[in-house]
């Protein structure tokens, strides 16, 4: 590491930064239904204006610890702060009922930097790799590599194969509102000046996660919980357990690190995901399966490793071929993008010092996570009891400032309510979020390269399939096309025969 | 799948068939049959059939609304559930509008105190926490940010 990149990395803004967005992913992340995502949507007004370095430091140091703080409310009140959480809540809450609370916290605490920096080390390995690969991608490869992306979000969305589809089309429609990239021609603006140069990233994000959340908050019971009884164990025995669990599920922690940074690399398979199959896997492999769902600590260390594990490889695709894994990074392209950076290959060869200070503040925001993290899990039960309905409120007007505050300008207002009544429509309908918010970003991507493309190829569609990596990514995105149709044929006749039934 | 898959499919083929009317009116680029209108039809296609397919998984399964199970207490919280949508998308509707007009300050204020209140704060409480959450923003965004949030009617006050 030279010592630009260590002065970069230490340097007082930078660790004033990672700090502060240590604690305010925790306590985010501690307050049922206040997802990772929608942290990180609030805290990109306030990037906006940093340095590259501490802004991408920000959104890594807020997600790192937001996911972490979900399993706060998960174990005290079996609601799960972030979705991410929600694989091994029953063990976390089990546990917590049978007076090991901080036991069930520590563990997911420490699984999950140890995740982190698994994580994180895999990127550092894997991503120059592939950059020095997709160095030599064309405007074919660019086009297959953001088609695959959005293929994959589709693929592990959580909803229906045509719910995922019409997902991402809602995101691929928003996307190509503006001036169009060859001739010029505005699209869908209706005399809007401000929509000239398309929807804009920030407000559009904002309404999608923070106002949506916002209307999902006031409709739920806002009666608050609290959780005062169930965090009374002591430090010093929670310690002593956690150590006997790190050593004895070592293995299920190193291999569910390593497993949610891979599926964390999938465009749209994110941190739950990750969570979910690892979990899965433990339980699969564990020798006493049967205890899981009810108090184990096996299941709280796979999970929690691999959620944190996920965040960084999620960053894999997207700093080596500009695609996003999960929503945070696809909002952290945005924010990239507004700061005049493309990610992609060439960011490995013309900017090498931004990502080798990336590297170094995953790793320093997954270490200031263990004592913040201790210091939340003891204020964990003051976190919880403020209650929903004071935060709906100022979060709705944070959002509205955030939003105003990119442009001036109103139209960034009008933007957050529609798209935040688009997305809150979109979840009661059971359509994923994930594939439109990569398709909002893809979308500009996937078009200049498939009109470029087009325009070399002069409209011959083989010419999609002539160079090497062009054949390879264009036929493994056609076959993965061919199984989601057949998936779908498959949920539309299984819905046919129940209705025999 | 039930009825709001029904509506939920028939909402996306109309989306689907709007936009792809809209684009049908864009210009084509010189000596190729297609131009801007090209990547917006594709996605109002691709909407317009998962619409159908979901309209089509909606008539072929079984659940119907009808099997929702209503209870006098799911009733009364469904209605506050709806009134505290309602006011949620009204304040914002309110702060788009007048928030150049009548000035930072006084939207945020006002908005805090009309969603608190809803949300069944006390009223003494809602005006303290409105005041402070708008004195904490302007400090933040306007003070330390320098963002030019707007005066309004309180321009001669401006700092």
């Amino acid at each position: 590491m030279s010592a630009d990149v260590f002065w970069a990395i230490f340097n007082l803004d930078n660790l004033t930064v990672i700090f502060v967005c240590t604690l305010y992913g925790t306590f985010v992340g501690a307050i049922p239904g206040l997802t990772a995502t929608m942290a990180v949507a609030l805290l990109v007004p306030f990037t906006f204006y940093m340095d590259p370095i501490p802004a991408i430091s920000a959104i890594v140091a807020t997600t790192t610890t937001a996911i972490f703080a979900g399993d706060i409310s998960g174990t005290l009140l079996r609601i799960p702060g972030t979705p991410a959480s929600a694989a091994y809540v029953d063990d976390a809450y089990s546990l917590s009922k049978r007076g090991q609370a901080k036991t069930s916290l520590f563990v997911s605490l420490t699984t999950a930097s140890i995740g982190g920096v698994v994580g994180v080390a895999i990127l550092m390995l894997m991503a120059p790799q592939l950059a020095r690969v997709a160095i030599s991608f064309s405007s074919y490869e660019s086009f297959w590599l953001a088609s695959l992306g959005l293929t994959c979000a589709v693929l592990t969305g959580q909803g229906t194969v045509p719910k995922s589809f019409a997902s991402l089309f809602i995101g691929l429609a928003i996307a190509s509102v503006g001036i169009d990239i060859a001739v010029g021609y505005p699209r869908f603006t209706y005399g809007v000046p401000d929509l000239l140069g398309g929807i804009s990233f920030i407000p559009a994000m904002i309404g999608i996660f923070a106002f949506s959340e916002v209307l999902r908050t006031v409709q739920s019971n806002l009666d608050s919980s609290t959780a005062s009884d169930l965090i009374k164990e002591k430090v010093s025995d929670a310690s002593s357990r956690m150590i006997k669990a790190l050593s004895r599920y070592r293995r299920t922690i190193a291999r569910s690190s390593v497993l949610g940074t891979l599926i964390g690399a999938l465009p749209g398979a994110g941190a739950d995901i990750a969570a979910w199959i690892a979990y899965a896997v433990a339980r699969r492999f564990s020798k006493e399966p049967d205890q899981f769902g009810k108090g184990n600590l096996e299941g709280v260390a796979a999970g929690g490793a691999a959620n944190n594990a996920a965040i960084a490889g999620a960053w894999t695709p997207a700093l080596v071929f500009g695609i996003p894994g999960d929503s945070v990074t696809a909002i952290a392209i945005g924010v990239l993008l507004l700061k005049g950076l493309t990610p992609g290959p060439r960011i490995f060869i013309d900017q090498p010092e931004l990502i080798n200070t990336l590297f170094g503040s995953f790793f320093l925001a997954n270490i200031i996570m263990l004592p913040m993290g201790f210091l939340a899990i003891t204020l964990s039960t003051y976190i919880l009891r403020i209650p929903r309905t004071i935060m709906a409120p100022i979060i709705l007007l944070f959002s509205l400032v955030g939003a105003y505050a990119i442009s001036s300008s109103v139209v960034a207002i009008w933007i957050v309510l529609a798209l935040g009544i688009v997305g809150y429509l979109m979840e009661q309908n059971e359509i994923p979020l994930a594939p439109a918010i990569l398709g909002i970003v893809l979308g500009r991507i996937i078009e200049d390269n498939f009109m470029v493309s087009m325009i070399k190829a002069q409209g011959n569609l083989l010419m999609f399939f002539e160079r090497q990596y062009s054949l390879v990514l264009g036929v493994i995105t056609l076959l993965l096309w061919c199984f989601l149709l057949t998936r779908m044929v498959v949920e539309i006749s299984s819905g046919r025969r129940q209705k025999k039934k | 799948m039930n009825n709001k898959d029904r509506y939920c499919g028939i909402i996306l083929l109309g989306l689907g068939g709007w936009i792809a009317w809209e684009s049908s009116h864009f210009p084509v680029l010189a000596g190729m049959p297609y131009g801007p209108g090209l990547f917006p039809t594709i996605a109002a296609f691709g909407l317009s059939i998962c619409g159908a397919l979901i309209l089509l998984s909606s008539l072929v399964s079984t659940q119907s609304v009808a099997e929702i199970e209503k209870s006098p207490e799911k009733d009364n919280r469904g209605q506050r559930a709806t009134l505290n949508t309602f006011g949620v998308i009204l304040a914002v509707i309110f702060y788009a509008m007048f928030l150049e007009t009548a000035g930072f300050h006084l939207v945020s204020f006002l908005i805090l105190c009309c969603l608190f209140i809803l949300l069944q704060i006390r009223l003494v409480f809602s005006f303290v926490l409105a005041t402070g959450v708008t004195v904490i923003i302007h400090l933040i965004f306007y003070s330390f940010l320098h963002v030019p949030l707007p005066w309004g009617i309180l321009e001669p006050l401006a700092w």
